[in-house]
């Protein structure tokens, strides 16, 4: 290869290798001239199907937006070692149920966290929001204009998601809900036949 | 159902630990393998009463939204023992349980997408981005012989806070100079220089002429900043809030 003809996937190369944050697309594009994010993005897919011919212990991971390189899963062991302060402790299950909820209602309140959760988040949110996973994004309009919360982009990071939208999306719950409808006119043929709701109610009466 | 009822009171969930109300209500649907749309709530009712006579000591702090929780099912089921009223055409009945049927599946929805967000942490944790690792102890340990050792970059807000302590500490003494700027930036770089020239290196805070006024004082940290930029100088402060060593550049560090 000619030493002077620097191709655009050996300059996205060299650009990931000494960026230590993610590079978004629109940046990529931006520097590499007349390219669109979607050849970024098969630039990308070209790399990580080179390293992987080459067995390099490397690839590049989509996230937050934009591209990082990250070493193989296969060198966990060894490359944690270089953690100057050891691992991050693994969230909670009450830390990743209130994620979840700020994930797909932001920006939303601690009232609303709490009534979907059925319990206090406040002690949840502080640990989230110390961990940068969670951000204060505002204040809602009207009585007491409480805090609202949405998440950060390290919580795209923390989970390798390239976007918000790369979350699973709630449709079973939409199914769900064309389910009770039809439930509903069932139930409420049953119930013109009978006189009460529930039957195990009276039976389970003592 | 009389059967089904009874069991209830031999279900053995005291031992477990749950997040809250809803968390211990999917828990109860899902083992009893009950239809969510048509939950029997005597049943779900007492077994969740059951819980929280066994709830210990250490949970007593959530046991509010428990007790919530149980006041919410015992109306529902009051509710479901009312005689339904007559019934106009197209009349709609609000079944008592929906709504809460509503939250149990919305909970259910969100801890689903949890434990998505836990395989993502599970391998997220194995993976490693670059820059993993700043400043290499071993490096450090070669700067100059005599030198105090030098550990840490000075940010900005670390000669920034030293600077405003020496001003404050300055302040104490309420003499007020009034007088014009009789003193250049340039000559300042010089007299930094001609220190760094003669000791080699210099505390922050000797730069500092006791007794100058305070303007003065400012053109040496203006001064000392262009330096740094320029890359004249170093700045290592050997721990946190510590005391800031200036060295010209090339000199007590070991790593460029």
């Amino acid at each position: 290869m000619n030493d002077s003809a620097a191709t655009p996937k050996q300059i996205l190369e060299a650009l990931l290798f000494a960026a230590e944050e993610p590079l978004s697309s629109r940046r990529l594009a931006g520097m590499l001239e007349e390219v669109t994010p979607s050849v970024i993005a098969d630039l990308v897919r070209e790399l990580n199907a080179d390293y992987l011919r080459e067995t390099r212990a490397f690839q590049v991971q989509e996230v937050a937006g934009g591209y990082r390189l990250v070493t193989r899963a296969e060198f966990a062991s060894w490359v944690g070692e270089l953690r100057a302060s050891g691992a991050s402790p693994r969230l909670s299950q009450a830390a990743l149920e209130t994620l979840s909820i700020v994930a797909y209602k932001q920006p939303v309140t601690r009232a609303e966290l709490e009534s979907i959760r059925g319990v206090a988040v406040e002690g949840v949110l502080k640990t989230l929001v110390d961990r940068e996973l969670v951000r204060i994004a505002g204040r809602e309009e009207g009585m007491g204009r409480p805090l609202l919360y949405g998440t950060t982009d390290h919580f795209l990071e923390y989970f390798g998601l390239p976007s918000l939208d790369s979350l699973p999306r709630p449709d079973e719950l939409e199914i769900l809900f064309a389910d009770r409808e039809r439930q509903e006119e069932l139930q409420l043929e049953d119930e013109l036949a009978a006189p009460a709701f529930g039957e195990h109610v009276a039976a389970d009466e003592e | 159902m009389a059967d089904e009822a009874r069991s209830g009171h031999t279900v053995r969930i005291e031992s477990l630990d749950f997040e809250g109300p809803l968390d211990l209500l999917v828990y109860l649907v899902q083992k009893n393998e009950v239809d969510i749309w048509d939950i029997p709530i005597a049943l779900i009712t007492e077994q969740f009463l059951g819980y929280l006579q066994g709830m210990t000591a250490e949970r007593l702090e959530s046991a509010g939204e428990f007790l919530l929780m149980a006041a919410t099912l015992l109306r529902i089921k009051s509710q479901m023992l009312l005689p339904r009223p007559q019934l106009e055409d197209d009349e709609e009945i609000e079944d008592p349980r929906r709504e809460l049927v509503l939250k149990i599946l919305e909970y259910q929805q969100f801890r689903e997408i949890a434990e998505e967000l836990r395989d993502r942490e599970s391998a997220g944790r194995l993976v490693f981005p670059r820059g993993l690792q700043e400043w290499d102890d071993e490096l450090e340990r070669e700067s100059g012989p005599g030198m105090p050792e030098p550990e840490d970059r000075v940010s900005l807000g670390d000669l920034l806070r030293s600077f405003t302590r020496l001003i404050d500490e300055a302040r104490r003494d309420r003499v007020h100079h009034l007088e014009p700027l009789a003193v250049t930036i340039e000559e300042k770089v010089n007299f930094v220089r001609e220190r760094l020239r003669r000791d080699g290196q210099t505390s922050f805070r000797d730069l500092f002429v006791a007794g100058e006024p305070r303007s003065h004082w400012i053109v040496t940290f203006v001064a000392l900043l262009e330096m740094v930029r320029e890359g004249e100088v170093r700045l290592r402060q050997g721990e946190t809030f510590g005391e800031i060593h200036v060295y010209a550049a090339g000199e007590g560090d070991g790593v460029a």
